[in-house]
């Protein structure tokens, strides 16, 4: 399964409610004007500030 | 010789495949609901097909009773075209029965050109001669709820068959998916709803009739008010979010406009997990009921009698005028009595109290 399409459509980014992509590897999306990642659990993208990951961080690790 | 429409020329013991036609509204559709039920309890191991619209399939899934789904697109060709095209869809399934919730001729005109040999529903539209079932639809049934017109054409057969009937107690209710509440709560988080807040679902819109519509700067003063109480989420449909916006723009506070942006589905759910659903007198008060909401609808220019959202938690609140009820689609008064003469301050009192 992967997560439904028609919610990605939907979802803004919780900080600047702009819009975000699907990783390739389909395990979250990114706001690049925020610079993070909201990483998808189970289908389902985690759509908390507190959660988001930096991409500077995600980048090096 | 038997008599046409009194069923003794078939057997309805062993039917094996079913075709319901749905009913074309959200509305309808919740309120067809307990009846949709009540045929699967009559046939448990037959198969029930259910056509419908499409854009009422994930309702109608959720319902759990059909095996399958035979869906249209109501926009695409006209009552005329209609029943030729969906005549060899329909005809493939090779269905012994149709229950045609359905009031319209064309209905039974599809149901009869496909070859359908059982038509059962309401001789409504010009329609009896092409019924071999016809459902009779008594002073009774006309006085009762909605629920009970559809229910009615159910227990017709349950008469047929020989079962005695069982006590109503109406549920309109389905099963929201597990999937659909999850994918709502990060649809809701986006939105910057926290899981944990209360929040409110306010439903503006009215597609067809304008005058069902409580006036937006109503509306507007209203969310305000709910500000204290937690955030609001309005719903609608796609044409609708112009309105939305205007009545947000209107507000003192921020709210979410998820007009025309949440599926059926993501609505019922994000309705589900609110804690109080203001609605008009349109098809999403009825979904909130289907959603297992808590839901108050405004009714100004209708009656809410026989189609007023059904269950023990949805409340109405009533505008009254010299003109009302009036059915009209669009208020003739400038200043629509009806609706003006119920106020944000009314409204919120009645929340108030319901949510005690």
């Amino acid at each position: 399964m992967a997560v439904n399409p028609k919610l990605l459509e939907i979802l803004v980014c919780p900080k600047c409610k702009g819009d975000l992509t699907l990783t390739s590897n389909q395990d979250g999306l990114i706001c690049t004007s925020c610079q993070v990642k909201y990483p998808i659990k189970d289908d389902i993208p985690i759509m908390l500030i507190d959660e988001s990951i930096p991409l500077t961080e995600e980048g090096s690790a | 010789m038997s008599q046409p429409g009194t069923m003794s020329e078939f057997d309805l013991s062993n039917l094996s495949r079913i075709v319901v036609r749905g009913t074309n509204w959200v509305g309808d559709t919740v309120m067809s609901i307990p009846a949709l039920r009540n045929l699967r309890r009559l046939f448990p191991e037959t198969h029930i097909a259910v056509w419908a619209t499409a854009d009422l399939s994930s309702l109608i899934k959720a319902t759990e009773v059909p095996d399958d789904l035979i869906p249209f697109d109501a926009s695409h060709g006209g009552t005329l075209v209609r029943p030729f095209r969906m005549r060899r869809e329909l005809a493939r399934g090779r269905f012994e029965m149709a229950v045609l919730f359905q009031n319209a001729f064309e209905s039974a005109f599809t149901s009869a050109l496909a070859r359908i040999p059982i038509r059962v529903g309401f001789p409504t539209d010009l329609r009896g001669p092409l019924l071999n079932v016809r459902v009779p639809l008594t002073e009774k049934i006309r006085g009762q709820h909605q629920v009970f017109y559809y229910l009615a054409i159910t227990e017709y057969l349950e008469k047929l068959l020989g079962n005695s009937s069982v006590s109503r107690n109406p549920d309109c209710s389905v099963r929201i998916p597990a999937q659909a509440t999850e994918e709502a709560l990060a649809l809701l988080s986006s939105h910057g709803i926290g899981q944990s807040g209360d929040f409110f679902c306010l439903c503006p819109g009215s597609v067809n009739s304008e005058a069902k519509r409580w006036p937006r700067q109503n509306f507007a003063s209203l969310a305000d008010r709910l500000h204290e109480r937690g955030q609001v989420v309005f719903l609608g449909a796609p044409g609708e979010r112009g309105v939305v916006d205007d009545i947000i723009g209107e507000m003192q506070f921020p709210a979410v406009n998820l007009a025309g942006r949440s599926s059926i589905l993501h609505s019922m759910a994000i309705m589900n997990l609110s804690r109080f659903v203001i609605s008009n007198d349109t098809g999403s008060a009825h979904l909130a009921v289907a959603s297992s909401a808590h839901v108050l609808t405004v009714f100004g220019p209708t009656i809410p009698g026989a189609t007023a959202p059904y269950g023990e938690k949805a409340h109405i609140v009533q505008g009254s005028a010299q003109c009302a009820p009036c059915r009209h689609f669009t208020c003739p008064h400038q200043d629509h009595p009806c609706m003006n003469s119920i106020t944000p301050e009314n409204v919120f009192r009645k929340l108030e109290c319901l949510l005690g």
